[in-house]
């Protein structure tokens, strides 16, 4: 039987770059993008409504970040993979992300492979359906 | 060579953030009538890059390593090169659109808008015509109309472009040496350059002034 695609939510506020990681992960054959959205609550709303297995967050949204989510997937105890995705560079920033909870981070100084090799090393700690 | 290879539309892209820039590169290479025949992510790569291989039009990011979009451009026109540029930021469109058509740009477009704009935009300024969203047409429509006086601004948008720069390198947590360094401007020149931002913001002394750049620089960070 042929495995299902991954099904990826995206989080990232600047509409150009979010569409770019769409495409980007559209491109994968073993990946789906199952949401998009540029906010916190709109994330735990698709969270619930279609149960990602990855989800791809910029550590910037409008006015909260990324870490927000994480914290809110912590206390609700979904356990969801996050992708922390931002500009500064990885030795500035890997740290603070998985403390908060991430399960990875990735610069933006990175090439697009880089991230959806990273994507792909979540997948093993993707929760069964 | 397939002559309708030829005939595409041959685009540099000028973006500091590799990521971003890759997928630039992507998309303007998915498209049937352009092509990417250079990528630089600073100055000096892609003042060669034009020197070198003639490209039809240049995309360029405001912010790049060690120096600004708004430099590039500036250099262009005092080297007499007819480069059409548009020029792709993060930054307020309302700020900046403007600044960017002065300076010699053929179009301003924010990367708040869709990857269907943007290809439209690199289109636009490729055929000669010059592009920016339908609200800075009509603020410099609505202005040309009421006989070319400016609108009340307010804020930063009271600053010059060398101004803006020193405010954002400010913001950004460098000192006055630093910002004299990455401006190649001597330390004084600086020095006046703070004393008429903090003026022009009604900003009373230099740690007030470093606390507004932060806040500006945070909440216009990707």
């Amino acid at each position: 039987m042929p495995i299902p695609p991954k099904k990826i939510l995206i989080v990232e506020d600047h509409l150009f770059f979010r569409a770019m990681l769409v495409r980007l992960v559209r491109d994968e054959p073993d990946m789906i993008v199952c949401g998009q959205t540029d906010n916190v609550a709109d994330a735990l709303n698709l969270i619930d409504q279609t149960h990602p297995d990855v989800a791809l967050v910029d550590l910037t949204l409008s006015g909260s970040n990324g870490l927000d989510l994480v914290n809110e997937l912590s206390l609700k105890n979904v356990e969801l993979p996050v992708l922390v995705l931002s500009m500064h560079p990885k030795n500035l920033c890997a740290d603070r992300v998985i403390r908060a909870g991430a399960k990875a981070y990735v610069s933006k100084q990175e090439l697009p492979e880089a991230v959806v090799a990273a994507i792909r090393t979540l997948f093993a700690e993707a929760v069964p359906a | 060579m397939n002559p309708s290879c030829r005939k595409k539309k041959r685009i540099l892209v000028v973006e500091d953030h590799p990521l971003f820039r890759a997928m630039l590169v992507q998309l303007i290479d998915q498209q049937p009538g352009m092509s990417v025949c250079g990528e630089a992510s600073n100055i000096s790569d892609a003042l060669t890059i034009i020197e070198q291989q003639a490209p039809d039009a240049a995309i360029i990011d405001l912010t790049l390593t060690g120096s600004s979009g708004l430099e590039l451009i500036k250099d262009l026109k005092a080297r007499n090169i007819q480069l059409p540029v548009l020029v792709l930021s993060m930054h307020s469109e309302r700020l900046y659109a403007e600044r960017v058509l002065h300076a010699g740009a053929k179009g301003f477009i924010s990367k708040e808008e869709t990857p269907e704009q943007v290809i439209a935009a690199i289109h636009a300024v490729t055929h000669g015509e010059i592009y920016v969203s339908k609200q800075i047409s009509q603020q410099i429509l609505e202005r040309q109309t009421r006989g070319g006086k400016p609108t009340a601004a307010t804020g930063v948008e009271l600053l010059s472009d060398r101004e803006i720069e020193v405010y954002q390198l400010m913001g950004e947590g460098l000192s006055s040496c630093e910002i004299s360094a990455r401006l190649r401007l001597a330390p004084t020149t600086v020095d006046s350059y703070r004393a008429r931002i903090k003026d022009k913001l009604g900003i009373k002394n230099a740690a007030s002034l470093y606390q507004h750049a932060a806040r500006w620089v945070a909440e216009r960070s990707v």
